[in-house]
């Protein structure tokens, strides 16, 4: 067993979990202080009927103060000013967050304002900024795949200077992350595919890059184990409550595996096609995540090896001769992938080329990969990939990927 | 993997673990709004040098402490007032704690005392409003840690206090501070950890959440604890000893006690030894009963006990039954190299047969007819065990 010389592990967001999660809410807000939330939101979440669940849930005792559901799909600061000022204007107490990523970066955003007053966010951009507890804030995510409920960190788009501000703090760390079924039970094949395998993608860069620490291990490998058990179900049958739930747990233990080990070049190659040509994040990371754990194969054969266990089960790990257990985890992953495909009639993409916008248009061109590949050069995620990467490498991961062809392994860096 | 209906989990333990983790203490601290910690401690030659090199690291980042040095090792209800009193005096807004056991359930109730500034420990709320109002209390673990430094429970002159307000924010583990300790209180903090991990694993309360705690817990425990039992260890062993029982303190918090540790704090006064190396006496025949009664998921336990490697290669019905016997080659080995200090069964350590029945609770128990208790014992007593026959309980 190796071990990092030091490391730190940190995830103290209270976990409830289950079939009827969401009726444990008012019991979570009379803990923490609240009796009067603000519901934040999207539009999406909004129109598929899981704000009513929630309130329906929330039962006659607990009135939302208000539901804010203006959350746009890249959270801004302009839509964090306004939901501050709706969460004034109705005097609420607390923060109840319902949806995917960027309706809960909004939400983090809210509570600085609300909590410290003001409305000049760009003052707790950075790292340690805030200094005191803030208001309540629950998170109550509706994909199983960021793992957002569980990290310290929010991004927000400032649109009048054209970047992303990054906030990070113990203080951002939602109160509480509620996991209910009810959540996820619509959520369309594709969409699920795709934030299941993001989910995937954290749990299995955790494990095999430079930050790894036996507390991630341990979340990322049950991570695994739940995916690999309870995706298939789900897409088989998508009213699975169980399998839904399991879904939801590996996407939170892959959130605390993640953010306390960091990320390698699958995450900075998806954010790099994710920022030149608007493909979602979790599409991204399905795609490259094979060809991560293919090219940095003679660094952590016997990392990537060890995924075989929960992925394939200790059968098909004890039958399988142990220099070939890290190609059958690569080859797996990429079978889960045309599963997946299958399963979605072809939305969900195992190569760049297949990637379609809502028009049915190839959204990746094949002649933008050089600007994905500048894109990937300015992105710090590789930092912790256990193999390095220039311009060149990052170009051949690219074309092979866009393809849809395994990475040539004698054209692999080994540093 | 067990999911169940409705799940709670919480690990508010933050980890600092490894070269040089105290210098990473003060930024913690200052994120958390604190600058200045009482630090409660023993008074020793090796206690005052450890506080010289926190006072050191402190200074270096502009921080600086209370020191509340002498406290006593079986501390009572006074200290918790004497201590709220110097941590008031001196002006201190954390708790840092240089110690385990004892020093750590004093520092619990301290801080909590301080951060609701209550008058009588009795009127210590210790459930309800989750973190909010506390001051942050960190754990600097200076010998083997028995566990309950990342739970939310303390025991002080013979009451127990339970809720997530006593659990620490921080968990150093850094080599310059973490002493040695003999092989019998080591092999106490193996037993614990194994016990308090196993027992979260297969109890009602068992989930993918706190699974994965235990499963690490139990994974460290068996690759670091026999070294430091045997006499072998190195500091690093040591280091990755205690992390497992950090974390298997914290599945334990998620989860309702076990059969082994509740029969074990029970026959603990009578046999005047620590309930740790019990809890390894009777862990080995309450698995044992779990298979009997037809739990699969004692076979779980074999991956983090002995490797993926033996896991895969052992057939699926040998599984459960190789993690009892491992075990048991554990208590004979440590039985060894302890001189018999840690006891392989319960009559070696010390306990008459008619002693037992204290342990057998009166009344309806839910999971455990008395019978049932009754054959754990009687089996742990004498060292049987190994009938693979199948045994059903009424």
């Amino acid at each position: 067993m190796t071990h990092p010389a030091f490391y730190e592990f940190g995830s103290p967001v209270r976990v409830v979990s289950g079939l009827t999660a969401l009726e444990r809410i008012p019991g979570l807000l009379e803990d923490l202080g609240a009796a009067r939330p603000l519901v934040i939101t999207d539009k999406g979440v909004r129109a598929a009927g899981l704000v009513d669940v929630l309130t329906g849930a929330l039962g006659n005792g607990l009135e939302p103060g208000g539901i804010a559901d203006e959350v746009p799909p890249d959270s801004s600061v302009a839509a964090v000013r306004e939901v501050a000022h709706r969460f004034r204007e109705a005097r609420c107490d607390g923060i109840l967050a319902l949806g995917g990523g960027s309706v809960l970066d909004t939400a983090k955003g809210v509570n600085i304002l609300v909590s410290e007053g003001g409305d000049d966010l760009m003052a707790y951009s950075g790292a340690g900024a805030l200094k005191r507890r803030l208001k309540p804030l629950i998170a109550i995510p509706t994909t199983a795949g960021t793992g957002s409920e569980t990290t310290l960190v929010a991004v927000i788009k400032d649109a009048a200077r054209q970047v992303k501000m990054t906030f990070v703090s113990h203080y951002l760390i939602p109160d509480a992350a509620v996991l209910d079924p009810r959540m996820t039970l619509t959520l369309p094949p594709h969409i699920t595919a795709a934030t299941a395998m993001d989910a995937l993608t954290h749990a299995m860069e955790a494990y095999t890059c430079l930050a790894k620490n036996p507390q991630s291990d341990a979340a990322a490998l049950a991570a695994v184990a739940l995916i690999a058990e309870h995706l298939p179900r789900v897409m088989a049958a998508p009213g699975d409550a169980h399998a839904r739930l399991a879904l939801a747990n590996a996407a939170t233990l892959a959130g605390m595996a993640f953010s306390n080990s960091m990320c390698g070049m699958v995450h900075n190659l998806g954010h790099a096609v994710g920022a030149v040509c608007g493909v979602p994040h979790g599409t991204c990371m399905a795609i490259f995540l094979p060809y991560g754990l293919e090219y940095n194969l003679h660094k952590n054969g016997p990392l990537t090896a060890e995924l075989l266990l929960p992925l394939a089960g200790p059968e098909v790990f004890a039958r399988t001769p142990a220099y070939h257990r890290p190609f059958r985890v690569i080859e797996a992953v990429r079978q889960l992938n045309r599963h997946l495909r299958e399963r979605t009639a072809g939305r969900h993409a195992c190569s760049l080329q297949e990637v379609r916008d809502a028009r049915g248009q190839a959204q990746i061109p094949r002649e933008r990969l050089p600007e994905i590949v500048a894109a990937a050069m300015r992105d710090g995620t590789a930092i912790y990939n256990p193999e390095d990467l220039d311009r060149e490498d990052v170009l051949m991961v690219l074309t092979q990927a866009w393809e849809g062809l395994p990475l040539d392994r004698t054209r692999v860096r080994q540093g | 993997m067990h999911l169940p209906e409705l799940v709670e989990f919480v690990n508010p333990v933050k980890t600092l673990c490894g070269r040089r983790a105290l210098e990473h203490l003060p930024f913690e601290l200052q994120s958390l709004g604190a600058c200045k910690p009482l630090v409660i401690r023993s008074d020793d030659a090796a206690s005052r040098d450890r506080l010289r090199l926190l006072a050191r690291v402190l200074g270096q980042a502009g921080l600086s402490l209370g020191d509340a040095a002498g406290t006593p090792g079986h501390p009572g209800p006074s200290d918790v007032q004497d201590l709220a009193a110097i941590y008031r005096d001196k002006d201190c807004d954390a708790v840092l704690v240089l110690g385990q056991g004892a020093l750590v359930d004093l520092a619990k109730l301290v801080n909590l005392t301080v951060s609701a500034g209550a008058l009588d420990i009795a009127e210590l709320d210790t459930g309800g409003r989750g973190l909010a109002g506390l001051r942050p209390l960190g754990v600097i673990p200076t010998g083997v840690p028995t566990g309950d430094e990342t739970t939310g429970s303390a025991a002080l002159a013979g009451k127990t206090f339970r809720g997530p307000r006593l659990a620490p924010r921080l968990w150093v583990l850094d080599p310059r501070v973490l002493g040695d300790d003999d092989a019998a209180t080591t092999a106490d903090c193996f037993w614990t950890t194994v016990t308090h991990a196993a027992e979260a694993m297969l109890g009602p309360g068992a989930n993918a959440l706190n699974s994965s705690c235990a499963a690490a817990a139990l994974k460290l425990a068996a690759a670091y604890g026999p070294a430091g039992i045997e006499g072998r260890a190195t500091p690093e062993d040591r280091l990755w000893l205690a992390n497992g029982a950090g974390l298997a303190g914290v599945a334990f918090d998620n989860a309702p006690a076990g059969l082994a540790h509740r029969l074990a704090v029970a026959l603990a006064p009578e046999a005047r030894q620590p309930a740790g190396r019990l809890m390894g006496v009777l862990l080995p025949h309450v698995l044992e009963d779990a298979m009997h009664s037809g739990d699969d998921h004692v076979a779980g336990l074999l991956q983090p006990l002995a490797g993926i490697a033996v896991h895969a290669a052992t057939p699926q019905d040998q599984r459960a039954s190789q993690v009892v016997a491992r075990l048991r080659q554990l208590l004979v080995r440590f039985y060894l190299a302890t001189g018999g200090r840690t006891p392989r069964t319960l009559e070696d350590a010390g306990l008459a047969p008619a002693a037992l029945e204290t342990a057998v609770p009166g009344g309806p128990v839910a999971e455990a007819p008395e019978e049932r208790f009754r054959e754990i014992l009687a089996a742990a007593w004498g060292g049987r065990g190994g009938d693979p026959s199948p045994r059903r309980h009424p």
